[in-house]
């Protein structure tokens, strides 16, 4: 009886030998040394909080010292990110460091791949796709199947609402603030996608059928095709977008369903929280290299749906501006 | 000191002692992260985050589970967090149309740290079957040790890891063949 457990102990080593000689070996690996800079932001953590703890702290002094703080976001810190946290005390709403634009060989391979993809589609159309190519899979492993979604822009306000209630997409409704001259321009409706369950749950769903059978295809292709796309049927939305102008300036806004969000932000932008009745939101004002000028996030925790309003840049709206739509639009969903 | 005991002594208040927790594992939690996510920069940004989040949450370690197995389980769960924003951020980019959302590959240079093909055999894998692997095959964690990381019994650990071996095997097997095929003369390979 240990003579066959220990063989077959045996035989697992000697299956893991083999498997190893296809790795790099730990000490090809760098060699890390973290240990004063998590010491360093556990010794500043404990600082603030023997600060809060401080007694007796008069209230108005205490958030005169908050109202301070929150103002004088500038420049981000590595570790200091503006969040907002739900009534559960979970954050839901964060900014980040946003990722600089970069030329990669792999990138532009990815864009090319995306663009192809896309051209195959009509408005209104999702498909799947999954490209043959290790170096690219090895890359970005978890979206080694891709959504891409060709979407339809309704000039007609009805006809969007129409796509809304049809799709039972998040209701974004037109604003009833809006700056001066801004009018509605377009509204585009965004498809639920095919999405990876969590780990440890196997059970087959439908990204899971799409990408093996995405593979099944690239494998069994003698031919040198790369790019292997199927539709994917859809019926419900996820998102919805509402463009206006006045002619110089767009305004965005988005309406997504979630359990929160990661804002980029990039140097030089500044972020902030601000008020907006009951609810608690976050404001990017952006810097030079930002695509857009001003930028507002918020979540409706009753809904779960995420609000983003944004311009574009050269906008001479202000943070206000942005504040009042947000109201508006907060007001008519109470 | 034994880990546990320095353990202890942070949970009791001794902050300092918390360093020495960070020089025994950091290598070996680089190394798990290397391998789940591909990449050595992004490993080493996720295990100074790690570590961070290790402490925020001693004192809520209870010795049920050996700390060896917390410590991983709050590797793999952190991770697995920068794996799904990753993907979250391709969703957000394609919902809202905007190249500037997407998380730059600027700062995640890829080094490979696994060679093709297990590279490309590993890729086929969810992230969970990459963790198992990954901690039986290079870490040599027993069944028992990945069960209490993975919070499963470890006969399914078990089950599970030997189908993914006996997956992988039969795809190196034909990389093998396919290498040999190519490497040979020309001439040998008109004859067979």
């Amino acid at each position: 009886m240990g003579g066959g457990k220990t063989m077959a102990n045996t035989t697992s080593v000697d299956e893991n030998e083999k498997l190893k000689a296809y790795a790099l070996k730990e000490e090809e690996l760098h060699k890390i040394e973290v240990t004063d800079k998590v010491m360093e932001r556990i010794y500043k953590m404990e600082s603030s909080r023997a600060k809060v703890n401080t007694r007796p702290v008069k209230r108005t002094m205490l958030l005169t010292s908050l109202m301070v703080v929150l103002a004088s976001l500038t420049a981000f810190a590595a570790a200091e990110w503006v969040q907002i946290r739900n009534s559960a005390g979970q954050i839901i709403l964060t900014t980040e460091e946003a990722g600089t634009d970069s030329v990669s060989d792999i990138n532009e391979t990815m864009d090319a791949y995306m663009a192809q993809a896309q051209a195959s589609l009509a408005p209104g159309e999702m498909a799947a796709y999954y490209v043959k190519d290790e170096a690219l899979n090895s890359y970005d492993p978890i979206n080694r199947l891709r959504i891409i979604f060709k979407t339809t822009m309704h000039a007609s306000y009805q006809n969007y609402l129409a796509e809304i209630e049809r799709t039972s997409a998040p209701k974004l409704m037109q604003p009833d603030v809006l700056p001066e001259g801004f009018q509605y321009a377009s509204g585009e409706v965004v498809p639920l996608a095919p999405r990876p369950l969590p780990p440890g749950e196997d059970d087959n769903n439908e990204y899971d059928l799409l990408l093996e059978r995405l593979i099944a295809k690239a494998d069994a292709s003698a031919s040198n095709e790369k790019l292997f796309i199927e539709q994917v049927q859809w019926t419900e939305g996820d998102g919805a977008k509402l463009t206006f102008s006045n002619g110089e300036t767009d305004l965005f806004i988005w309406a997504s369903r979630g359990l929160g969000a990661s804002i980029p932000q990039a140097n030089g932008s500044a972020a902030q929280k601000v008020q907006i009745q009951e609810s608690e939101a976050i404001y990017i004002k952006a810097g030079s290299s930002e695509p857009y000028t001003n930028q507002l996030v918020w979540m409706d925790e009753r809904s779960g749906i995420i609000y983003t309003i944004k311009d574009n840049t050269g906008s001479h709206l202000i943070k206000e501006d942005l504040i009042n739509i947000a109201e508006s639009m907060i007001a008519s969903n109470t | 000191m034994a880990i546990e005991e320095r353990v202890v002594a942070v949970q009791r208040g001794e902050t300092e002692e918390y360093a020495h927790i960070v020089k025994a594992y950091q290598q070996q939690i680089f190394v798990y992260c290397c391998r789940l996510m591909g990449s050595q920069d992004e490993a080493e940004d996720a295990v100074q985050d790690i570590f961070f989040k290790g402490y925020s949450a001693i004192k809520s370690y209870r010795p049920t589970v050996s700390f060896n197995a917390w410590i991983y389980r709050i590797a793999y769960n952190h991770c697995l967090t920068l794996m799904r924003r990753r993907q979250a951020h391709t969703r957000l980019q394609w919902l809202f149309k905007e190249d500037s959302v997407t998380e730059s590959p600027e700062d995640r240079m890829v080094k490979q740290v696994i060679n093709e093909p297990l590279a490309a055999e590993l890729s086929r894998l969810s992230p969970y079957e990459r963790s198992l692997l990954i901690l039986h095959v290079f870490h040599d964690k027993t069944f028992v040790e990945i069960g209490e990381m993975m919070d499963k019994s470890p006969d399914a650990v078990r089950k599970k890891v030997s189908r993914i071996k006996c997956q992988l095997k039969q795809a190196l097997k034909q990389w093998e063949e396919e290498k040999q095929w190519r490497t040979q003369p020309a001439w040998m390979r008109m004859r067979s």
